[in-house]
């Protein structure tokens, strides 16, 4: 490897690896957060940092690009299997197949969140958004033209406009079985999608906007949660996650001494 | 020595995670402590509030109830309980009183007709029955706030640190005996 595409790569790997680091601090401090705060009746919530547990009461409805469905938030992502080969520093060609995403996006309104004493409005702006998988649909190479027609209708599709996607032929697949034979070209549409009478659990700042009770994000409260999981779910994915930040975290920063070990001329 | 020096990578950020957890440990138990201490500020405004409400109530009510003293004097004592009240225990106890005296007064209250159709008495007697229920919850939501601080003090590694910090037991906001007894009006 030449010298300055080694300095990159380790630059690279550095910043990495302690982002990572960095975010399993943060996951920790989350995780400590949701365990220490008690839930609070919509009724008779106070100003300031809140947990809720509610049901979405919509306003505005979305639909989900791929299947229609009704919601108040969706995230998509599209995924293409591709084959990908890489020469090692001995001149040994390797040839990989992966799913790559290739497309996202997602949109969000404000909804009300109703408990059995009353409802608030919810302004989900900037609110980190923790929920399952809820769709897939595969779409065999060649069926579909361009990858860039779909990105177009995406496009539009975020902006409001309706698309049809009739022609996609879009075979629906279990989100959580998702094992299936692809072959190179072949895409994968994900939907995640939190729908009307969805029960939600909320972490958010309860604040007073000219006269009306809202949840949205604190100015100096980082912590905005949107989450169609319950609570115990949500601790259980948060842990996860601040385990995979600290590992990863740690495997990058070994990576990266190596590589300033070998930079430095010990290896 | 490359080992050694990975060794020495991977352990000093072990250490950095071991210092963020006690950090983070410490920081959850101030966090809890301030939990209770808000959760009983936010109980003692509704309290204020409805001590408010009861002076416009009683006022409204005196002309019709002339036949009811004790039931009035109970309010008002209940209401003196709790102007007085300086602790957290004190206001707890003042508040069940409040609670109980003031199912006495809407009961009464159904006697007299006049009362009942009367405009102020019946946004007094929402407005009183609204606080009563914000009430209720903030006391769920503080009895909630002690229950985690008292677990968590408790449980391994917590109790070391809240050891350190001398840290003891809350008590709970417990509902009066009466309340959870149905009200038995004699005329």
């Amino acid at each position: 490897m030449a010298e300055p595409m080694m300095y990159v790569v380790t630059g690279f790997f550095g910043a990495f690896g302690g982002g990572l680091f960095y975010w399993g601090f943060n996951r920790m401090q989350k995780f400590r957060l949701i365990n220490d705060t008690p839930t609070s009746k919509i009724r008779s919530m106070a100003m300031g940092i809140v947990e809720i547990h509610g049901n979405v009461q919509a306003g505005t409805i979305l639909k989900t690009p791929f299947s229609q469905s009704d919601c108040v938030y969706y995230k998509y992502e599209i995924q293409e299997y591709r084959k990908h080969t890489s020469r090692d520093s001995k001149g040994h060609t390797r040839t990989y197949y992966s799913w790559d995403t290739v497309g996202s996006g997602e949109r969000r309104v404000g909804f009300y969140a109703k408990d059995e004493t009353g409802n608030v409005w919810v302004d989900p702006n900037r609110a980190e958004v923790n929920i399952p998988l809820k769709k897939v649909f595969l779409q065999k190479a060649g069926i579909f033209g361009a990858f860039n027609v779909i990105l177009g209708a995406l496009k539009n599709f975020d902006s409001g406009q309706r698309m049809d996607i009739s022609r996609w032929n879009l075979q629906p697949l279990d989100p959580k079985k998702q094992f299936t034979f692809a072959t190179v070209g072949d895409r994968k549409y994900l939907e995640y999608y939190i729908e009307p009478d969805e029960n939600l659990y909320l972490m958010g700042t309860a604040a007073d906007d000219n006269g009306t009770v809202l949840i949205r994000k604190g100015e100096n409260e980082p912590t905005f949660i949107i989450s169609t999981k319950s609570e115990k779910e949500l601790l259980k994915s948060i842990r996860w996650q601040m385990i995979a930040g600290f590992g990863l975290g740690i495997l990058f920063i070994v990576i990266v001494t190596f590589l300033i070990l070998n930079i430095i001329g010990m290896i | 020595m490359v080992i050694g020096i990975i060794l020495g990578v991977v352990g000093a950020l072990v250490a950095l995670i071991i210092i963020g957890y006690l950090v983070g440990m410490y920081n959850s138990l101030i966090r809890l402590k301030h939990n209770i201490e808000k959760a009983w500020s936010n109980i003692d405004v509704l309290l204020k509030q409805r001590h408010d409400e009861l002076t416009k109530l009683i006022s409204s009510v005196k002309g019709y109830m002339k036949f009811e003293k004790s039931v009035l004097t109970e309010v008002t004592k209940a209401r003196t309980a709790f102007m007085n009240a300086t602790t957290i225990a004190q206001k707890a106890a003042a508040d069940n009183i409040m609670t109980s005296t003031l199912k006495s007064l809407f009961a009464v209250a159904e006697n007299y007709p006049q009362l009942k159709a009367n405009q102020n008495f019946i946004q007094f007697q929402q407005r009183v029955s609204e606080i009563e229920n914000q009430i209720a919850d903030r006391r769920e939501f503080y009895n909630d706030s002690v229950n985690t601080f008292n677990i968590r003090t408790e449980q391994i590694p917590y109790v070391f640190m809240a050891n350190m910090l001398h840290y003891t037991r809350k008590e709970l906001f417990k509902v009066a005996e009466a309340d959870r007894q149905d009200v038995d009006v004699q005329f």
